[in-house]
């Protein structure tokens, strides 16, 4: 008999805002948002009481301030939502060792046959739902199941929070024939403007012109578009993903064009990427400089080296020197450092690598005992000199947000781009 | 041109002409094999504008003359053909070249005559006596260790070169950057013959010489950029261009095998092919490399791949030094042990992570330098108890 293909995405229900509702419980039916302090980060989670003012993810906190002035704004704690995320993956593997972590609060599972064990599919998406709220002690997620992964992720939104969607093969063209192509992965503002041209208000109404159509108006996306508009699309679920970034970023309370702040903000970011790549033991040739200026606008940097690295003081000094050649000459809002392009596990090393380009191995061993001291004693333990406050305003620097890709490397998955707030971490200065 | 040759006089030397041209890209007239009559021989004759090979052969010439005509259809068309006398001869209008052998009759069309561009010619002056066959050996044992894309440069080429040490010898050297073979000679003319920095030549005209070279001997100069080969005979030239890149100061690593220290092993070389060779089915694309466990008598060689299981063999070994644990990507080191004719190979080990000197008892003069992989440690972070 035919098996069904059952892929389930599993979302946590605003996550950051019911871990603290869940931490403390005076806040529970409150507005919460995470994320925002001082008034220039963004919004990372809005509680479901929150959201009732516009509040939403990923808005200046400034707004969401002005929208819901008796809102309760809170830092970012990511060691405490990884934990709790922990939790949650370790329920989920209970289920099926096919398990994808997306990010801190969301994953897909493959559940094709798992009917079997576990009961009918609906069944088997409430038994998740019960065992992720016993697991955290009360937090609810959302479950989508579909054939296809993409699917499966419209149909986690479909009933949140705390809900079910099943999307049954069967019932997956009457369900793409309503729902709005702007939820189909892909289709953007501009997408969305250029299917409107078209007649197109619903996925149901692209695969009624042929898929040459869109190919010659939209290139390769647009086969891709009326592929996913007819239901199809991945059914992979990988459950490891090797790392193939790591980044740290940081909003400014101010916008800034102090190139003395500017580098120090660098160096402690540099330092933290380093730190999370040696933790992940793999190293990284591609340094990027991220900044956004005042008007928003953004660009990026990058420069590959001759080796790959895991210093802090190479990336520094690479992040410094692309910082001097973009030459900003208006206020940054934001800047950030990454680190991509990683070596193999296993590589055969050169007879070319010149002893200049080969780890520093006292640098080497100076950063395996900083992480040793850090990982045993605390982040705070040890501190760069150049990063104690000196000059007095330890207060607004205090304010502003690191923001790290908020993912553990060894989870992240390069296309699912987050921009979690971490005001747990030391501040950098 | 009119020329009566014997199909058997000409037949290796039209090979050797054929395999230089392009068999299909490239201008035509690089696709042609010049035929010259002149002083009662025929010169056969052709290029792909870098290699160039040039054959004198006896023949009765009834009429000089030149003609360029495509150059694998004629070899074909000769090698098809039984030995015996065959008449060549352009026709009337100088528009074809026909091909006769009995009743046997060919006619092949011929390029314009104004394509034909001046042969390098040998230079007499300082030529050096040399082995076919050694120089043979000598690109049989390099030219596997020289990086095979062309964009690297220097690495791209063998090297030759005076001794750095000072010796009145020759080094010849390859290197693709993971890996080094040196052979090392002495020849007083050729060291003459070398200029200070030496001479590069790329890989890929390497394969074209092997092809060419003989066991006899040969004769070797070098002018206007190029390198030129003669048979003992002085009936065919073969020259090709050299190169002019810096090439490594290979001498960097080669002085680490000789630092006080490192680890030393030496094991039997037909014993570890072979186990090298089991060992290498249960390597993947992404786990290519053979662990090296060592221990004062014995050797373990072990892979480890999450799809493809485990293979741990043990053999008998001399070791001395502190490194206990290295790995080397098991194919390379395959085809490394397969150059040495020795029964045991002597490593030197300087290091996990640093050059491993491969030399054999019988294998004189012959080193290769092989890097190993890096090992990732399984716990990054080290913490002392207080």
């Amino acid at each position: 008999m035919h098996q069904p293909t059952w892929i389930l995405h599993i979302d946590m229900d605003a996550f950051y805002a019911s871990v603290e509702q869940m931490d403390q419980p005076e806040l529970r039916g409150r507005p919460v948002a995470v994320g925002g302090m001082g008034g220039r980060g963004v919004i990372s989670a809005a509680s479901y009481e929150i959201r009732k003012y516009g509040v939403r993810s990923a808005m200046p906190g400034a707004t969401a301030r002005r929208l819901c002035p008796q809102g309760v704004f809170l830092p970012v704690r990511m060691r405490r939502y990884k934990e709790v995320s922990a939790r949650v993956m370790a329920a989920l593997h209970e289920f099926s060792p096919l398990v994808e972590q997306a990010s801190v609060d969301e994953a897909y599972m493959d559940g094709t046959g798992l009917e079997r064990l576990f009961g009918p599919i609906q069944q088997f998406c409430e038994a998740i739902r019960r065992r992720v709220r016993e697991v955290t002690g009360g937090l609810t997620c959302s479950v989508g199941a579909a054939p296809v992964r993409f699917l499966a992720k419209i149909a986690s939104d479909q009933n949140k929070p705390d809900g079910v969607f099943i999307l049954h093969p069967e019932e997956v063209p009457l369900f793409l024939s309503t729902l709005p192509v702007a939820k189909i992965p892909g289709v953007g503002r501009r997408g969305q403007e250029t299917l409107k041209a078209l007649g197109v208000r619903h996925a149901g109404d692209v695969p009624r012109r042929p898929r040459e159509f869109w190919e010659a108006r939209l290139g390769k996306w647009g086969g891709e578009l009326f592929d996913r508009c007819q239901g199809r699309g991945s059914t992979e679920v990988v459950p490891y993903a090797a790392p193939k970034s790591c980044s740290a970023e940081n909003t400014f309370d101010q916008d800034t064009l102090d190139h003395s702040r500017l580098r120090r903000w660098l160096l402690a970011q540099s330092d933290r990427v380093a730190a999370e790549l040696r933790k992940n033991q793999v190293r990284g040739r591609t340094i990027t400089l991220k900044a956004k200026f005042a008007d928003f606008r953004q660009v990026t940097r990058s420069r590959s080296l001759d080796h790959r690295t895991s210093e802090t003081n190479v990336i520094y000094r690479t992040a410094v020197a692309l910082l001097e050649e973009l030459a900003p000459r208006t206020p940054l809002r934001l800047i950030g450092v990454g680190v991509s392009n990683f070596a193999p596990r296993a590589r055969q090393l050169s007879l070319l690598e010149a002893a200049s380009e080969r780890p520093d191995e006292r640098e080497q061993d100076l950063e395996r005992t900083v992480d040793a001291i850090r990982s045993k004693f605390g982040a705070k333990a040890l501190r760069r000199a150049e990063l104690l406050d000196a000059s007095g305003d330890r207060a607004s620097k205090k304010q502003a947000d690191q923001r790290t890709d908020g993912k553990s490397p060894a989870r992240s998955r390069p296309a699912t781009p987050t921009s979690e707030t971490d005001n747990d971490q030391d501040p950098p200065f | 041109m009119f020329l009566r040759v014997q199909r058997d006089e000409i037949i290796e030397g039209l090979q050797k002409s054929a395999n230089i041209i392009p068999a299909k890209t490239g201008a035509a007239f690089l696709r042609t094999i010049w035929l010259k009559c002149e002083d009662g021989r025929l010169n056969i004759m052709s290029t792909d504008s870098n290699l160039e090979f040039c054959g004198s052969y006896p023949a009765q010439i009834d009429e000089d003359g030149l003609a360029g005509i495509q150059g694998r259809a004629f070899y074909e068309l000769v090698r098809k053909l039984p030995s015996g006398e065959l008449v060549i001869k352009t026709d009337k209008d100088k528009q074809n070249v026909l091909v006769e052998q009995g009743a046997r009759k060919y006619k092949l069309p011929v390029n314009d005559e104004e394509w034909f561009q001046k042969f390098s010619a040998f230079p007499e002056e300082g030529t050096v006596f040399w082995s076919g066959d050694f120089l043979h050996e000598i690109i049989d044992k390099i030219a596997y260790c020289i990086s095979d894309e062309d964009s690297m440069e220097a690495i791209a080429c063998i090297y030759f070169a005076r001794a750095k040490n000072g010796d009145k010898a020759i080094e010849v050297c390859g290197l693709n950057g993971h890996q080094f073979a040196m052979i090392k000679f002495v020849n007083d003319d050729i060291f003459e013959l070398l200029p200070e920095e030496g001479v590069l030549i790329q890989k890929k005209y390497l394969s074209e010489l092997k092809k060419w070279l003989t066991a006899d001997e040969i004769e070797l100069n070098i002018s206007d950029k190029r390198l030129f080969f003669r048979t003992g005979d002085q009936q065919e030239t073969f020259s090709l261009p050299l190169s002019y890149y810096q090439y490594p100061n290979y001498n960097n690593f080669l002085s680490k095998l000789g630092e006080d220290n490192v680890s030393r092993l030496a094991v039997d070389r037909g014993e570890m092919i072979n186990s090298l060779e089991r060992i290498s089915i249960f390597n993947t694309d992404s786990n290519r490399c053979t662990h090296l466990m060592l221990q004062p008598s014995e050797v373990v060689l072990y892979s480890q791949g999450q799809e493809t299981g485990t293979a741990t063999e043990s053999m008998d070994s001399e070791y001395s030094g502190d490194l206990e644990r290295i790995a080397f990507p098991t194919k390379n080191l395959i085809e490394i042990l397969n150059h040495f004719s020795s029964q045991t190979v002597q490593m030197v080990l300087t290091g996990s992570e640093a050059p491993c000197g491969i030399t054999g008892s019988d294998d004189a003069d012959y080193q290769v330098i092989l890097m190993p992989m890096m090992i990732q440690e399984e716990t990054y972070y080290t913490e002392e108890d207080a």
